[in-house]
Formats: C-alpha cells, structure tokens, sequence
C-alpha cells in the first residue's frame, strides 16, 4: 500500500513539473555561440546573461563559448550534431560560407528597418555595405574590424632632433637618422607580408597603394594586385630598405611576440601594430623595462591610402532559428541600443564588471582608486587581482554607435587616452579590406600561387634575388594560376 | 618435413587463391578504368571529372590491399591452427596419421579467463575506435558539414593527387619522419646505453631528469627560442659562437636558408624527443636480468662485449618494436614543421599536412570535411603499407613480427 | 622473494657458475670510458638546458625581453605570482589532478591486462585481437564521428570523456607487452600448475616483475593526461571543467591584453606559464626513477 502511494505521488509530481514546464514554455530561447570575445564563466559571464534576461523578458540566453582555438572545431561538430546554436559569430570566411549553403537567415530587409540602423547614431553603413553578398545580409557587425596604426618611439625623435614625418622622403630620413644614432634597425614586423587580408598592413609606408592580393578596380574588373608595377616599386623599396639596415631582416622569422619583445627591448623605433587597446599595451610594456612608453601614432603619410580596416566578425542568425525575426528584434538590434544593452555588451554587468557607486578598487596596490557615487568606473578582475576589466564583447573605440542623447557614455572615463588617440587616428583614416568573392578555381590554386608570391616577396626583400629575377620565377611559376583565378572572378 | 593439419591447410589454400583472385580483379578493374571504360567510371561516380588513370591505380591498389589484409587474416587464423595442432599432439605430429583437432571451443575454454580480461580492452577500442571509423566513409563524399554529403567517389584523391606540390610534400614527409626517426631513436639508444654505463648514481639520476625535460616544452615555445639562437644577428647564441671560433666571420641566417633550415629541424626534434624516448630503454635495461652481466663477466667478456652479447639483443626488441610502431604514424608529421616554416623555405619544406593547410587557409573557404578525411585516409593507408613491409621484414629476419 | 640466496648462472659457454658474494656489488671502478662517459653527459646536459635555461631566465624576469641572457637582469616572481594568485586556478588544478590520477591507473590497468592477454601464444584468437588492435593505429574515424560517437554515449562536457578517451592506447600495450614478454614462461607455468587463475598470476608475477616497465609506461600515460589539451578543447565547453592546461594556455592568451599585465611583461607570464607547465613532473620524476635505475633479479624471485 505505502509502494502504491509513493508511486502515485511520484507520477503526480512529475505530472505537474510537465504542466508547469509546458506552461511556461513561451519564452523563446536563444541559444547563442562565441568565441573568447565575450567575458568567459570564470569572469561573471552568467551575471551578463542574467542581466541580459533581465533586459528581454520573455527571452531565456544560453550561451556556449568554446575554448578560442577549438571554436570552428566545436562548431562544425555541433552542426553535424543537428545542434546548430540559434545566433552564432563568424569570421568573414565562415560567413561567406554558411550564407552561401543557405544556413544563415537573409537579415537585409530586417536590417532596413531595424531600429539600430534607422536611430541615426549607427555610423557604419560603409562597413555593412561592405558584408553585403550579392547586395544581401547576413549578419551584424557591433564594431569595425580594427587595424594597424604606424608607431614611432617619442625618445627616439627627441634623440635624432626629428619631428614625426609627414612625408615617405621625411619617414625614410627618419629611419636612416634612427639606424645611424642606435646602430640598429628602425622597423621590424611579423613577415614581409601578412597570410591573411589585408595582407600588407604591417609595412604600409613601403607597400603604399601596392596590394599583393586580387583587387577589384574601379570598371569592376578583378586583376592580381602582384602583377601590377606598383608592387615592382614596392618590393624594390623593401629590398633596399632591408638593405640600408632601416628594415629588421628577421622580419621572415619574427612571430608577432618576437617583434613586440624586440620593440619593448628598444632594438627599433618604429611599429606598425594595432590601433586602440594595443597601444596602451605598448606603453605599459615599454614602461615596465623603464624606457619612454609615448608614442607617436603617425597618420598615413602624404599621398599615401589610408590604412586597411580588418573585415569585422558577424552575429549570424541560423536557420535552426524557429523565430528569426525575434531574435533579430531581441537579440541583435538591441547590440547597439544605445542605451542599457549595449552598456550591457560594452562594459559588462552593473555590480560585477563596473560599478557607479561610491568605492575603492584596487585598495593596496600602487593603482588604488577611489571613487564617488555616481561615478563611473571599472571593477577589479574576478579572476587575476590587481588588474581591472576594460571592456565586454564591444570595444567601446570601434562600436559602430554611440551611445543615446543624453546616456552617459563611459568611454571619455574607462578609455585610456593613448589608446583613444590611436582609435581616432585610425577610425579618420582607414578603410575596409574588401572581401574576395571564393570562386572554385580560387579555392583550388590559390593555395599554392599564395606560397609563390611569399616566397618571392620573401627573397626579394632579403636580396637573394632581384625584382626581375623574383617576377621572371613568377611568370614561369605564378602566372598561370594567377590569370585562372582572375578569370573565374570576372566570370562572375 | 612438418605435418600439416588439414584445416590449416584448407585456409592456407583458401587465403592464397583469394589474394590471387582479388589482386587480378582489382588490377583488371583498375585497367579498365584506367583505360577510360566509361561503364566502369560510370559507375564508380557520376558527375566528377576524375581522371581515369589515378582512379584505376587507386582501385587496383586498394583492392588488393584488401584483399591482402583478408588474406592475412585467414593465414594468420590458420597457423594458430597449426600451431595449436602441434603444441597439443607435441612430436608425433611428424609421424602420425592426421591429427583430429580438438574444437575450437574446447581450445577456448582453456583461456576463458583471459578471455574475460580482454572485455575492458575490448569495449574501449570498439566504442572509442571502431564505432567512429563510419567516418572513413566521407573520404568518398564531398561535405562542408553544414548540408548533406555528396557522393563524389574518388573525385577527394584526384583532387590531392592532381595538386602541384603533392609529390613534393609527400616525399618530405616521409624524408623527414624516416630521418627523424631513425636520428631520434638511434640516439636515445645510444645515450641509454651510455647511462647504463655511469659508474656515479646521482649523476645518472641528474641527466636523466635533463634530457627528458624539453619533451614538455610545446612546439610553439621550442620553436620561439631556437629561432632567438639561430638569429644571424648579435642575439643568436650560435652564429656568436661560430664567429668567435673562427668558422664563419658573418652570421647565418640558418632558418632562412633551405639546406640550413633541415639540419636545424633535425637537430631541434633531437632535441626535443630524444631524451623521452630514453625512458623506454632505460626501462628495458633495467629488466635485464643482472645476473646476465655477471654471468658474462665471470667468462671473461669485457664492457664491449656485454654490450653486444648482452645488452643489445635485450634492447633490439624494443628498438623494432617502437620503430615499426612509428612507421603507422609517419605520415602524421605537422606541428614541429608547421612552427619552424617561414615564407622563404615553405614551398621547398612543406609536407602534406601543412600543404593542405596552406592550401584550407588560402583557399577563401572553410574546409571539405570529406577532402579532409580523404587525406586522413591515404595517410593511414601509407603507414599501413609502411608498417606491414616493415613488420613482413622483421618477421623474415628475427622470426617474428611485433605483435 | 629470497633475495640473498645463492644464484646460479649459466654463462654463454655453458659453464654453471655460483657468483661469489662481492660481485652483486656495482663496481665502483674509474676507468678513461668512465671519465669520457661523464663528459659526454655534461656536455649533452648543458645543450638540452640552454634554450630551457632562456625559459627559465626570462620567466624570473620582470624585463624579459627578446634577446638571450645567463641572469635575469630584474629579479622578480611577478610572473609566477600572477598565475598563482589567478583565483579561478584551484578548480582546473584539481581537474588535472583527477583525471591525471584515475587516467593514469585506467590506462594501465587497460595496458597490462591488454598485454598479458596478448602473451598467450596460443591463445585462439590471439593474433585477431593484436591486428584489431593494431588497426586502431592506423585508421582512424576523424573528428566528427568521434564527436557523434562522445556525444551519443555522454560522454561530451563530461570529465569522463577526457579520462576515458586516452586509456586505452595501443602504443602503450605494445611496449608493455614487449616488457611482459621477458619474463620466463616457466614462471606462469608454474603458477598454472600451483591452481592460480590467469588474473593471480597477472597480479602476482606479471604485474610485480614489471615494475620498471609500469613505472614508465605510468609516465607516459599521467603526461599525456597532464597535458591533454586537445580532447579538452574539442569535448568540454563548460570552463568549469577545464583542466591546468587549457588554463595556463588560456593565460598565455590573455597576458597578451594590456591589463592582464600586472607587475610583470606579457612575456615574462608566458615563459612562467612554460615553466608552470613542467613542474610537476620535474618533482614527481626523482620518485619514479628509482624504478629505472634498479634491475629486478628475476632469478631471485624464481628460487
């Protein structure tokens, strides 16, 4: 009898947890996918997502966020798992992709009439324009993709009497006045030439309008940037910089953190490295080994492009999505609301990542703080004491809105001033790497026309060869694949 | 002048007629296809453009290579047949009439127990190994997860084989895994035996703990640091040390320099995993019996002559077991390239996982998994290959394979 | 186990021989081999630990910068106390820790009794099992069917899966089964006769006539565990179930971020992570090594 009762009781508990659960199940869940760029669960991630909820009712956020190396890995097994997330983050090619096996849901006529693009504080319709495939949309970018901004040491100018160039002839005395005074080189970087887009974004001074990789130009056609004379001149001007000792010939072998240690270690002046965040890093870590950590961050010089903007990563809504439009409404147009979202987004929760009342944070160490109510600031690190959070997924320099009229932007307290000069200069003078349609042939050969041109771009520049030398093994090696690949991107 | 048991000598027949027949099949098909017969390649995968002549080579070679496994198989049941025969009927088995073979049940219940053991290795490698290799299947297929597979038959081979540094990466993998492995393995025996030979005890125990230590440095570190010390500049350790010896009078930029760059990865993978494979022999040094030793010195041999007659048939098992080992994943080689490769020597150093890499990363889109796992494939099939000729060759020359 | 008892020897030529006592004794003798020897080894040593000592020198280092040096010019353990101080750095250690443990004992127990099964020569079946296995180390399924596989049997964001997965390795068993193959048949002969099960034999002669080969083969296996990386990345998502490794990786990353930096450069916390990652073993390898340095006298346990 009792077996019977416990039985009965049993079934009529979870007979009621089904009707509970069936009742409440009009919130529509979300289920999203990130990589690191989102504050991680050991850093109060679960605080974003609760305050997230708080902000959409009627929305339950799941978030997955793979380790960093792993994420297309974790990916791709979930969607061969059938567990495709609702909202995911691409890269451009991945975009590319997905869009084109028709898994991302077409976001263009919910993006015309999106709150966000019609608030008149969003500030990157260049930049959509330019996710656009085939004039549709995909996905959303809350920021610009960032890019590399050139650095000149402020001791080193003082040391050789130099103001900073404005001009390639003043830029290249200055690497000479540089080579002269320290005996050693004055620019160095992670290879002669970048392996992924934009490609020439760490020597731009030498590059100038050069492009090695496909351009399309203005009539629409698409020609090979390598084969043009530009790239002759500008290979030339890298091999004799390399030559003169002005560029690091090691530029070959150094891994970014090799050309980072050599510049905090003052073997050179001059860095071409990334805009915003990075240049408080620069300074900081020149600081620690008590050199001058000021910085010049150089506009592009006179007749010179401007620098190249990095495709940004997209929130892209899948086809697994049973309510698109929704999720759209919720969880995309509000990204730049300018308003407590995207507080939400850019800073992190209020109580664990900032705060605005009255407090101390770091109390002990050298960079104690005190502050007032009401006043903004940032909280320590949950994880690593003695350092303070920056910022959430949204880099506060290169968010495509501003805040609302009358929301009290953080960003005048929380960024530091180097950092935000750096974002400017960049911000004014740059422009999108564009994004070269994947046409079969293009997949297939250019692997290896890729691994050609690095080569000849590699030996030109330490001058085991000449440029003609270099673009006679290019004809005989290179230019066949090269004209196949221009011809299926005409073909399109 | 050995009987044989009439089962296994039906298998035996059985195995070798199979081998034949499989082999002149596939070889016959393989020619048709290559030869261009439409019905053959017709069947096999509509609507890609492979090129006959590598589907009929792939064809006939993998064909007979199943065959051969198959074949294998049943000669390798049928000695134990014969073998059981002989060890259960002892001697007479050369005289007597035909042997009645006890059934095979019979045989097995004598070994229930360590049948029953075998139960936990058993349920790790069928779920772990066995249930995901449904894969192997997408070698066949074109497949960007996100959709369904398509079938496109060897269309993945062709496109690997119809690449342009193909050969190229392929010799260089099997050039510098041979290399390496021969180098690593040759020197840590070496080194082994030397530490056998160390009279002071704290010092053995000291370089012991040394020469193991890099193995837990990653390739990304090692490869940071060996590029600091090969700089041709004032910061590398060894142009200085050169040029302060006299040998050179201008640094080399070794990592730049396609000749330099294979000394230096040698040396660095010596390096790196010589002291770790010590641990293997050492610990098979140590399990022979000491006794051995004295037994030889009381009979007058010196230190050479342990050493040959002693220590190294110890050690001689151990030195094919883990070569032949390494032999299945030889073509594996990826990350110790991949971290020293600079623009300058990629084309003429790459080996086929990098070149795939290369070719993934530049290609404007996100990997075929089926390319992939055709590439998974022909690797393995390599190291099979690799491995039963080697594995065929120690059976010839000691008697026995390592299994 | 009469360890003292008189041994008797067959030499190569032989002759049946009786060693006397003082022989069992190393010989402590100095010859020129000896003294070449020990040059040898210093000189080896001093090469392995040149590009380790750059690691080590850079991780003391608070001004660690690109070029080599034989002393940190700025003393400091601002590296190696940002990781300690890191408080989200128990849980991975204790991760590591039990996967690590009960990985390792897994793996062995998987290996030797793979092994012994595989020492039956006559064993119907044997030489199916040891090719099925072999196979195994050739053909593999890829990542996403193993995935399918982890995931269908729950193994995925699971701790198991990591623990599981890499026990049973075929490189492993082979070795081991090369070790149990050395060890006189009339040994488990004898024990059959005696009424002992095949398990009591593994666990009376198999198992402690190994112990050189379990204590290296047990090495192979906790480092693989201690490092795994790669069926953390691709099986766990829930950072609560990341282990030392993934951490200090993830650390590694992060010291790229300016205000990860603290009292210390970002490269000086990269070279300490380094250092971190090969502690452990630098203090559990004087334990295990007794092991390797001392025979077993299988003739001793025969009497």
């Amino acid at each position: 009898m009792k077996k019977l009762v416990a039985m009965m009781l049993a079934l009529a508990i979870s007979l009621s947890l089904i009707a509970v659960s069936a009742f409440a199940d009009d919130t529509i869940k979300i289920v999203m996918m990130v990589d690191n760029t989102i504050l991680n669960q050991n850093n109060g991630r679960d605080a974003i997502e609760a305050r997230w909820e708080e902000l959409h009712p009627g929305f339950d956020l799941e978030i997955i966020q793979p380790d960093h190396s792993a994420y297309y890995d974790v990916l791709q097994q979930r969607i061969a798992s059938g567990d495709l997330p609702d909202v995911v983050l691409l890269s451009s090619t991945y975009y590319a992709d997905y869009a084109a096996a028709g898994i991302l849901w077409d976001m263009t006529e919910a993006w015309e009439n999106s709150k966000t693009k019609n608030s008149g504080r969003f500030t990157g319709d260049t930049v959509f324009e330019g996710l656009k495939i085939n004039g549709k949309l995909y996905g959303f970018a809350p920021t610009r993709g960032n890019g590399c901004v050139t650095y000149v040491k402020q001791a080193w100018l003082d040391a050789v009497g130099m103001e900073a160039p404005t001009t390639y002839d003043q830029y290249i005395e200055m690497c000479k006045a540089f080579v002269e005074k320290f005996g050693t080189y004055a620019i160095s970087a992670a290879g002669f030439v970048g392996n992924e887009a934009p490609f020439v974004n760490y020597l731009p001074e030498f590059y100038q309008d050069a492009y090695p990789y496909f351009v399309q130009q203005e009539d629409g056609t698409w020609v090979d940037g390598f084969t043009l004379d530009n790239m002759k001149a500008a290979l030339q001007r890298i091999q004799d910089a390399v030559a003169a000792g002005i560029i690091d010939k090691e530029t070959l072998t150094n891994k970014t953190s090799d050309a980072r240690n050599k510049f905090y270690d003052d073997k050179f002046g001059v860095f071409t490295y990334w805009a915003g965040t990075w240049a408080t890093n620069l300074k900081t870590n020149l600081e620690a080994k008590n050199l001058d950590g000021t910085l010049v961050a150089l506009k592009p010089l006179e007749g010179l492009p401007p620098y190249y903007d990095r495709v940004p990563p997209m929130w892209c809504i899948t086809a697994k999505c049973a309510n698109p439009q929704a999720v759209f409404d919720a969880f995309i147009d509000t990204m730049l609301d300018g308003g407590d979202t995207q507080m939400l987004w850019t800073y992190g929760a209020e109580g664990v990542h900032w705060s605005k009342s009255a407090g101390t944070v770091l109390a002990g160490t050298e960079k104690e703080a005190t502050y007032e109510d009401g006043q903004f600031h940032m909280l320590e690190n949950l994880e690593t004491a003695g350092t303070l959070y920056t910022k959430n997924h949204i880099d506060p320099m290169l968010a495509l809105a501003t805040f609302a009229d009358g929301y009290y932007d953080p960003k005048e307290d929380s960024v530091k001033p180097e950092a935000k000069a750096a974002s400017e200069l960049f911000n004014a003078n740059s422009r999108l790497a564009s994004i070269v349609p994947a046409t079969p042939v293009l997949s297939e050969l250019n692997g290896d026309l890729t691994m050609i041109k690095s080569e000849i771009i590699a030996d030109i520049a330490l001058g085991t060869i000449t440029v003609e030398e270099g673009y006679a093994r290019f004809a005989e090696e290179g230019l066949e694949l090269s004209n196949e690949i221009v011809e299926s991107l005409n073909a399109l | 002048m050995v009987r044989y048991d009439s089962t296994s000598l039906k298998l035996n027949k059985l195995a070798k007629y199979l081998l034949l027949v499989g082999v002149i099949l596939s070889v016959v098909v393989g020619i048709l296809v290559f030869t261009g017969s439409q019905t053959v390649s017709g069947l096999l995968s509509e609507d890609s453009a492979t090129e006959n002549y590598v589907k009929g080579i792939l064809i006939a070679a993998i064909g007979s290579l199943v065959t051969w496994i198959i074949s294998f198989l049943i000669k390798s049941y049928a000695k134990l047949v014969q073998d059981t025969a002989d060890i259960r009927n002892g001697v007479p088995v050369f005289t007597g009439k035909t042997v009645k073979e006890k059934p095979l049940l019979q045989r097995m219940s004598k070994y229930w127990g360590f049948y029953l053991m075998f139960i936990p290795v058993l349920i790790f490698v069928l779920v772990f190994h066995y249930a995901p290799m449904f894969g192997i299947q997408y070698a066949f297929y074109s497949w960007k997860i996100v959709g369904d597979p398509v079938w496109v038959g060897f269309a993945n081979f062709d496109k690997l084989f119809s690449q342009s540094q193909f050969s190229v990466s392929f010799w260089n993998t099997i050039e510098f895994s041979v290399v390496k492995l021969l180098l690593n393995t040759g020197l840590a025996v070496v080194i082994s035996l030397l530490l056998n030979e160390m009279i002071s005890l704290k010092f053995k125990k000291l370089s012991q703990t040394i020469i193991y230590l890099p193995h837990f440095m990653s390739w990304v570190v090692t490869a940071s640091v060996f590029s600091l010390m090969l700089s041709p500049s004032g910061n590398g350790l060894i142009n200085q040390l050169l040029i302060k010896m006299g040998i050179i009078d201008q640094g080399i930029y070794f990592m730049a320099d396609k000749q330099w760059w294979r000394v230096w990865y040698y040396i660095i993978n010596v390096w790196r995993e010589t002291g770790w494979q010590t641990i293997i022999f050492m610990a098979t040094l140590t399990s022979i019996d000491p006794g051995l030793y004295e037994a030889a010195s009381i009979d007058g041999a010196g230190r050479w002559k342990k050493m040959c007659y002693v220590t190294f048939p110890a050690l001689a098992n151990t030195i094919i077991t883990v070569l032949i080992l390494n032999l299945a994943k030889i073509m594996n080689l990826f990350e110790s390239v991949f971290v020293l490769q600079n623009d300058s020597v990629r084309r003429s150093t790459n080996v086929l996982q990098t070149y795939v890499y290369y070719q993934t990363f530049n290609s404007g889109a996100s990997a075929d998994y089926g390319y992939t796992t055709a590439i998974g494939l022909f690797r393995s099939l390599v190291g099979l290959v690799l491995m039963v000729i080697c594995n065929f060759a120690s059976k010839k020359v000691r008697g026995r394979g390592i299994m | 186990m009469a360890k003292n008892a008189p041994i008797e020897y067959v030499t190569p030529s032989g002759v049946k021989v009786t060693p006397p006592a003082h022989i069992n004794k190393p010989k402590s003798q100095i010859t020129v081999f000896n003294i070449i020897n020990g040059i040898i080894f210093v000189i080896v040593c001093l090469i392995i630990l040149v590009p380790i000592w750059k690691v080590l020198v850079d991780s003391l280092d608070l001004t660690a910068g690109y070029g080599m040096k034989l002393i940190p010019t700025k003393f400091g353990l601002d590296g190696y106390k940002s990781i300690f101080t890191n408080k989200s750095l128990l849980q991975p250690l204790w991760v590591s820790v039990y996967t690590t443990v009960s990985g390792t004992f897994l793996g062995l127990l998987l290996s030797t009794m793979g092994a012994y099964v595989l020492i039956q020569w006559e064993m119907p079946f044997r030489t199916f099992f040891a090719n099925m296995l072999l196979v195994t180390m050739i053909f593999s399924g890829g990542m996403i069917p193993s995935y399918l596989v982890m995931r269908a049997i729950g193994l995925t964001d699971n701790p198991l899966g990591p623990i599981l997965l890499p026990a049973i390795n075929v490189y492993n068993l082979v070795l081991m089964r090369n070790f149990f193959e050395g060890i006189p048949k009339s040994l488990f002969e004898s024990a059959d006769l005696d009424g002992c099960t095949p398990m009591g034999a593994f666990w009376r002669i198999a198992l402690p006539l190994s112990k050189a080969a379990l204590a290296s083969i047990g090495l192979m296996f906790a480092v693989a565990y201690w490092n795994d990386y790669t069926n953390f990345k691709l099986y766990i998502t829930d950072r609560n179930l990341y282990n030392f490794q993934m951490k200090l990786r993830d650390m590694m990353q992060s010291s790229d971020l300016p205000e990860a930096v603290g009292g210390a450069t970002e490269n000086t916390i990269r070279n300490a992570c380094v250092i971190t990652a090969i502690l452990p073993f630098m203090v559990l390898y004087p334990f295990l090594q007794k092991y390797f340095v001392k025979g077993i006298n299988i003739g001793a346990v025969k009497e």
